[in-house]
């Protein structure tokens, strides 16, 4: 029946009761994210909620309303992957006394900003022209769909996330034996020796965006195993391995020092290659689509023909990319103490504001594509540049950190925001709507994020020596007898402190001290641009980036990312395009927003029992 | 041809890693001493040239396939060009229908038509995009494609109101999606 009144699509209620509900998963997926070394993407689990709030509790949302409702929702969470995997370096350092507040939140909200402002102008380049797949858009967007998707569809997709969630849920029950295994050694069942791996993750949401891929999984896949088939037997036999597994094989390595052998190949060779080719690869995106992208400009300039304007203007663009610019500045002078002059800090903005632009494209470009996003390797490098433009003294790691945090914020953004355009697009939603709404709360996320990792550090410490830490403090403060009693000691936490390795923090401290050491494997970061700029060129544009990507990370999760597209290829093959799209979609959706569900009721868990004990 | 191509890129691709994973100071006493100031292992260079060397031969036999099937292709009905043309046309006339009758139908056939279209003659269109791309050239397929974008967003649009109980609101999203549509046919024939 049809409704009267204007129809409901940037409205108050959405944008506050989206606020909220990114305040809450910006906390919880923070804490989580530190204990676990990775986030969790909000935009799924944002539309459930705004599903389930608006058009559950209020009878009243309409389906592009629930877009706006999750674009501003994970816009205020999304933050915190820029936050988590920076900032708490400065804690592990024991800098956190001369750290200026001020001058973080600073950063971070400029990050937050500029990572709106840049990737708008392309939106038309990457969504509209080249079609980039963005499976969490996909998966979102199938959400939003379901009340007009038909029975089939919508069953199909509750089914999927009631599979997914309950599989998860197997592995995370606290008991002893769990009741399912999160990996599964099949290389070790088979007898394979212990340097050729072949251990598969039990992630659905890994085979759900697999599958949404499509034959972007085959490159994945391809990655992964040239890595760890190809490239480590290979150095095994040659030699080329990292300091103190010299003389190792493939089969002495045994399965007790492969995981570590592993972690630490990726940092002597897989992620310093990996990374350069993602450079050459969007180096070379960037050349191909430079045409694309002057026409997408030339476009925000002037109204659109017979019709309003359906992106923000070119101007709204630069005062925001201006003012973002200055906060930057400022960020970066402040965090410097004294020590960093207001033309080192003009040099290091401008310089950020840059790599900030190009590391948004890379992760566009590779979150459209497979979902995962290098921004880990990206934020290093920005830290590196920063440190190669201060100097590598101590006095400016914490500004170098800085501006390294609002870039690694903004690459965080600008894949959040890319993901929702994407969503918006499938489901109709006008660009400038979900812009405007992200761009004005976008300055919300980072004091949140920041706020919770100082809260973290006061009340739990973290890091690899989180339990010396916490030792240390009680001793200071004249209570250790008392954390003793509660089972605390220099070894062990005390009952009732959660541990928080934040292990990305960890990784961060190690490649500063290869910084200031001067070592930096230039050599590795050259030699893989120029494999990603040459296939990115020759071959197909995005394929340096997605091989760079899957060089380096987890076989585990790269794999069955990698068997969800080769299942997305055999279903079209044997029953068409058309029913693998149908039915593929929705089961594929469902295991994407049902793993991404239990992750986030794990992680507010977390935050609960820790704030009873304490 | 393409299997050589292919083989050519994924081994070429292989050594070429291989060789860049040798760019670190030399692990092997006996070559170090004998070569002290060499920044890479011993067979790292050689393996990275030999590998992009395998890698560019790939590429430009792919291309040189690609060409003689492109051509092939073009000797017959229409060739590629006249795929895209038809296909346009085709989803234009559907969206010029739509738009015609959009006061005539009830929101659930609207929704149907819509539906029907994404599945089909949409879905058929944009699965070739990067073909049409490689066709075109990225210029002009941006020229193109543009309007075929837009038309399909303002068209979910109108299925997304529509969906909501809102279709008279939805379909003024129409008249706009079959301008687009009409502005990327006429874009097309020019080229």
């Amino acid at each position: 029946m049809a409704k009267n009144g204007p129809y409901r699509e940037l409205t108050f209620l959405s944008v506050i009761a989206a606020v909220i509900t990114g305040v809450i998963l910006n906390m919880g997926i923070s804490f989580a994210g530190m204990q676990i070394g990775f986030t969790i993407v909000g935009s799924t689990v944002a539309a459930v909620i705004g599903f389930g709030f608006l058009r559950g509790v209020l009878r009243r949302g309409s389906i592009l309303e629930v877009n706006i409702f999750q674009t501003v929702a994970s816009g205020v969470n999304t933050v915190n992957a820029g936050i988590i995997f920076t900032i708490p370096v400065l804690f592990l350092l024991g800098m956190d006394k001369e750290m200026d507040l001020r001058a973080l939140m600073l950063a971070a909200t400029a990050g937050s900003l500029l990572g709106v402002v840049i990737i708008v102008p392309l939106r038309k380049q990457i969504i509209d022209l080249e079609r980039l797949r963005f499976p969490e858009g996909v998966a979102t967007a199938a959400i939003l769909k379901s009340p007009g998707a038909g029975v089939a569809k919508a069953r199909l997709l509750l089914i999927s996330i009631a599979f997914s969630a309950t599989v998860l849920t197997l592995t995370k029950l606290p008991v002893e034996d769990p009741l399912l295994s999160e990996h599964f050694n099949i290389g070790k069942l088979i007898g394979l020796p212990a340097g050729l791996r072949l251990v598969l993750a039990l992630s659905l949401l890994s085979l759900g965006a697999g599958y949404l891929a499509g034959r972007h999984g085959l490159v994945i896949l391809y990655g992964t195993l040239l890595n760890f088939w190809v490239l480590i037997p290979f150095c095994l036999w040659m030699g080329w391995v990292p300091a103190g597994f010299e003389g190792d094989t493939l089969s002495s390595l045994g399965y007790e020092r492969a995981d570590s052998f592993n972690g630490a190949f990726a940092g002597f060779t897989s992620k310093l290659v990996g990374v350069g080719m993602i450079l050459g690869g969007a180096i070379a995106g960037i050349l191909v689509a430079l045409p694309a992208l002057k026409s997408a400009f030339g476009s925000l300039k002037s109204s659109p023909a017979g019709g309003a304007r359906e992106e923000v203007s070119m101007r709204v663009l630069t005062v925001g990319a201006g003012i973002g610019f200055v906060m930057l500045l400022v960020a970066t002078w402040l965090s410097g103490g004294g020590n960093v002059s207001w033309g080192t800090a003009l040099i290091a903005a401008v310089a950020g504001t840059l790599w900030l632009w190009i590391a948004g494209l890379v992760v566009a470009q590779t979150t459209g594509r497979t979902d995962w996003s290098p921004l880990s390797g990206l934020a290093l490098i920005a830290i590196a540049i920063m440190m190669g433009i201060m100097g590598t003294a101590d006095e400016y790691i914490i500004p170098a950190v800085t501006v390294g945090a609002a870039i690694c914020v903004a690459t965080s953004m600008c894949a959040d925001m890319m993901a929702d355009l994407k969503t918006g697009y499938l489901i109709g939603g006008k660009p400038i709507k979900q812009q405007i709404a992200q761009i004005a709360t976008c300055w919300i996320g980072p004091p949140v994020a920041v706020g919770t990792v100082f809260i973290l550090w006061s009340a739990y410490s973290f890091g690899p020596d989180q339990a010396q830490r916490m030792y240390d403090r009680q001793v200071e403060q004249g209570t250790v007898q008392e954390y003793v009693e509660k089972g605390g000691g220099p070894d062990q936490l005390a009952r009732g402190i959660p541990n928080i390795p934040a292990p990305q923090a960890g990784v961060l401290e190690s490649a500063i001290n290869i910084v200031q050491s001067g070592d930096i494997p230039l050599g590795k970061y050259l030699t893989g641009a120029v494999l990603g700029l040459l296939v990115s060129l020759l071959v197909s544009p995005g394929l340096g980036v997605m091989i760079g990507l899957s060089i380096y990370l987890p076989f585990d999760y790269m794999a069955v990312f990698g068997i969800g597209g080769i299942l997305s290829i055999l279903v079209t093959r044997w029953k068409g395009a058309r029913f693998a799209e149908d039915k593929g979609v929705p089961i594929a959706a469902g295991l994407i927003v049902g793993d991404a569900l239990v992750n986030v009721g794990d992680a507010i868990v977390r935050v609960i029992k820790a704030g009873i004990a304490s | 041809m393409k299997l050589l191509s292919n083989a050519l890129i994924v081994v070429g691709f292989c050594l070429g890693t291989a060789g860049a994973a040798g760019f670190h100071e030399p692990t092997d006493p006996e070559y170090k001493a004998e070569n002290p100031n060499a920044k890479t292992e011993e067979w790292a260079l050689p393996l990275f040239i030999v590998g992009l060397v395998g890698v560019v031969s790939g590429c430009l036999l792919r291309r040189a396939h690609d060409r003689s099937q492109r051509a092939a292709e073009d000797s017959q009905t229409g060739g590629l060009k006249g795929v895209f043309k038809g296909q346009l046309e085709s989803i234009r006339d559907m969206v010029i229908e739509l738009d015609e009758k959009k006061n005539e139908l009830s929101t659930q056939e609207l929704c149907g038509r819509i539906d029907k279209m994404f599945r089909n003659e949409y879905f058929d269109l944009t699965a070739r995009n990067e073909d049409y791309a490689r066709l075109l050239g990225f210029t002009d397929y941006a020229r193109v494609w543009e309007g075929v974008a837009t038309a399909e967003r303002q068209i979910a649009r109108t299925w997304s109101m529509a969906t909501d109980g809102y279709p008279e609101q939805g379909i003024e999203e129409l008249p706009l999606a079959r301008k687009n549509l009409e502005h990327a046919c006429e874009v097309l024939a020019t080229l």
